[in-house]
């Protein structure tokens, strides 16, 4: 039988189902405890191993979720729940931190502004009189 | 049941078989490019594979595709008159021929940012345990077609550009040099040079070679 021709839009569908699988992410799992390598290939990853690396990534934090009780499994009923809700989730982590972020210089009160400028370098030499 | 009935059914059940072993086919392809940067096929009886190329490899293809852009940049007609267009000067002349290719642009955007408000209701909705969640997946998976729909035309329209025509010319490139088969117990090129490759009359093995070499392309090319 010759083999089939795949397009990459099927391809990256079928690596969302090998991500999302229990075996890969059991071997993910292991991979980040035990420094084990998921590939033959050190480096020179191709499109569709980088494609993977990030979907197992976003199964693991969905199934994380789950166990968690921040979402039911409902999510993985299909394509377009699981990237809806990484997306609000992502969103909502991008607000919270903002809301965190340190103050900026410019976020406060002019009078409360540090005064980075350094006097010594630029100041103004003393005229001294002779 | 008449016997048509039943030999249409057969006949259905063994599409449907045939069908899964494909499918099957394509999984452990995809499985075997991932976890080893090589994938090995079959066609007509012979063993074939694609391997990532090499860092010589990848650089003579670099320069290949810059002198090919050179060339179609520089390429005159007999009137004197530039040969091929970039994406830019073709967005120029459909404009003139009462197409506008910005527009195009613009509608793509705005559907795309309409799928992020979607999504972003449907994600509240699957955390919230909200109802309305079958609703706004529909209408997710609209704008989805939609957008599919004005890419596919303007990818048609702008076929023709400079750039769609280097990058054809490099993918092509790259399946000439990574396609090997397995003779006399060794693996070969099964090209050997791209002008060879160019000639091959066989589309089906084009076909081929191309669809798996184009899952071993790295990202930088």
């Amino acid at each position: 039988m010759n083999s089939p021709v795949i397009s990459f839009e099927e391809a990256i569908k079928i690596v969302r189902q090998l991500a999302k699988s229990s075996y890969w992410q059991g071997m993910y799992n292991k991979a980040k405890e035990l420094h084990i390598d998921l590939f033959k290939n050190k480096r020179e990853f191709s499109k569709i191993q980088l494609e993977f690396l990030n979907y197992l990534s976003f199964y693991s934090s969905i199934y994380l979720d789950i166990n968690l009780g921040e979402v039911t499994e409902e999510v993985l009923e299909n394509d377009i729940y699981e990237d809806a809700y990484m997306y609000y989730k992502m969103k909502g982590e991008k607000k919270e931190k903002e809301k965190k972020r340190p103050m900026n210089n410019k976020d406060l009160p002019l009078r409360m502004r540090e005064n980075k400028r350094t006097q010594w370098v630029f100041r103004t030499p003393k005229k001294v009189g002779i | 049941m008449t016997e048509k009935t039943i030999e249409n059914r057969k006949v259905s059940e063994i599409e449907e078989i045939k069908n899964k072993a494909k499918q099957m086919l394509k999984e452990m392809k995809v499985e075997e490019s991932i976890s080893d940067n090589k994938i090995e096929f079959e066609y007509n009886n012979n063993k074939y594979r694609v391997v990532q190329p090499s860092y010589k490899e990848k650089m003579e293809a670099n320069k290949r595709r810059l002198e090919k852009q050179i060339a179609m940049l520089k390429e005159k007609d007999e009137n004197g008159n530039f040969k091929y267009m970039s994406e830019k000067d073709l967005y120029l002349l459909y404009k003139e021929r009462g197409i506008d290719l910005q527009e195009y642009d613009r509608k793509i955007e705005l559907l795309k940012n309409r799928e992020l408000e979607l999504s972003n209701q449907l994600g509240k909705a699957l955390k919230e345990k909200e109802q309305g969640k079958e609703a706004i997946k529909k209408e997710i998976e609209e704008v989805r077609d939609r957008v599919k729909e004005l890419i596919m035309d303007k990818t048609y329209f702008l076929e023709v550009s400079i750039e769609q025509q280097v990058n054809v010319f490099l993918y092509s490139y790259f399946t000439s040099i990574m396609t090997e088969v397995y003779k006399d117990n060794k693996w070969v090129k099964v090209w050997n040079s791209f002008d060879e490759y160019e000639n091959e009359e066989d589309e089906k093995l084009l076909n081929l070679a191309i669809s798996y070499s184009t899952l071993l392309i790295i990202n930088n090319g």
